[in-house]
């Protein structure tokens, strides 16, 4: 073995220096690399909880006008509300794929609230119906309850947002500096 | 008659939902559409409907994606040609009407009544054995 190491040249010790940096750096990227990559998942996801937050309480708004409309007979109103109801419960739902954790009781509510309103009959524009109240009665039942469950969804989602992790003053100095080739202040 | 790989999946799908419902692991919903059934999972929704809403056929179903938009259909009989109270059976049809018979009896609970109606009536005497 020591024969080994005494055949050894500086040109071989050299490069086995330059292996064993290469490797150390090469785990340093890939640990950087899965620092950055969770921060970006992380990102996403409060971003995916924001949006959510934004939409969300415009299904209440919407749940409260069809209620109205349908008392009040009002056909074309309470149709055009229901298309409304659709887009506004497929952007949910497109928010919420990426929120898997709390967001599985919502997005059923959501599915069985598009179901119940492309099952529904609602007369064609410019009818007059007096019953417009009995006649929906199963739609506004699974809007309300899609509203109430996103309402939940959005309180447990709000209460999971944790602030964003402070970072050192010296560090952003640091690098601030590196990058303008200054010296430190 | 040839059934494309779609309508072939479908009709899967009507089987599988058929065993869940007989099994209860799955549960319909009534809709505002007399004769309409709905149900939903988290990414799609189902709605099984008799075409003209008398509850006989031609019976149809609906797959919703996530968007609430239909995706597949399938109908379980077409009118003969000029002769519409005869009507001609497609692909996956009887297995359609079954599973309609089926969510029908589920969602109105025509189990249960017919079993609280048994339970009230006396039992009949028993036959002698021949």
């Amino acid at each position: 073995m020591g024969v080994v190491w005494n055949a050894l040249s500086l040109g071989d010790w050299l490069g086995l220096a330059g292996i064993t940096i290469t490797f150390v750096q090469l785990l340093r990227t890939s640990r950087v690399v899965r620092k950055t990559r969770a921060a970006v998942e992380n990102a996403s996801l409060q971003s995916t909880v924001y949006n959510v937050l934004v939409v969300a309480p415009r299904m209440g708004s919407i749940e409260s006008q069809l209620e109205y409309a349908a008392r009040n007979n009002d056909v074309d109103t309470f149709a055009a509300l229901l298309r409304s109801y659709k887009d506004l419960a497929a952007e949910l739902e497109g928010l919420l794929h990426q929120e898997q954790r709390h967001s599985g009781d919502a997005r059923v509510k959501l599915q069985k609230s598009l179901a119940q309103v492309s099952a529904a009959k609602i007369p064609g524009g410019g009818q007059s119906v007096n019953d417009l109240f009995d006649r929906t009665k199963n739609v506004r039942k699974a809007v309300s309850e899609a509203s109430v469950a996103t309402v939940t969804l959005t309180a447990r989602l709000r209460s999971d947002l944790q602030p964003p992790t402070p970072v050192k003053v010296s560090l952003v100095r640091r690098l601030i500096s590196s990058v303008q080739g200054s010296g430190s202040p | 008659m040839a059934i494309d790989a779609g309508t072939a999946k479908v009709i899967q799908i009507i089987r599988r939902l058929h065993l869940a419902t007989e099994q209860e692991t799955i549960e319909w919903e009534e809709t505002d559409r007399k004769q309409a059934y709905a149900y939903a999972t988290k990414s799609s929704s189902v709605i099984v409907a008799s075409v003209d809403n008398d509850g006989s056929m031609p019976f149809e179903l609906q797959i919703l994606d996530e968007k609430g938009n239909v995706i597949e259909s399938l109908r379980s009989h077409v009118p003969d040609e000029n002769f519409e109270v005869t009507y001609t059976t497609l692909p996956g049809g009887n297995d359609l009407r079954n599973l309609y018979e089926l969510v029908r009896r589920s969602v109105l609970g025509i189990e249960e009544t017919l079993d609280q109606l048994l339970a009230g009536l006396p039992e009949l005497p028993e036959e002698p054995p021949f």
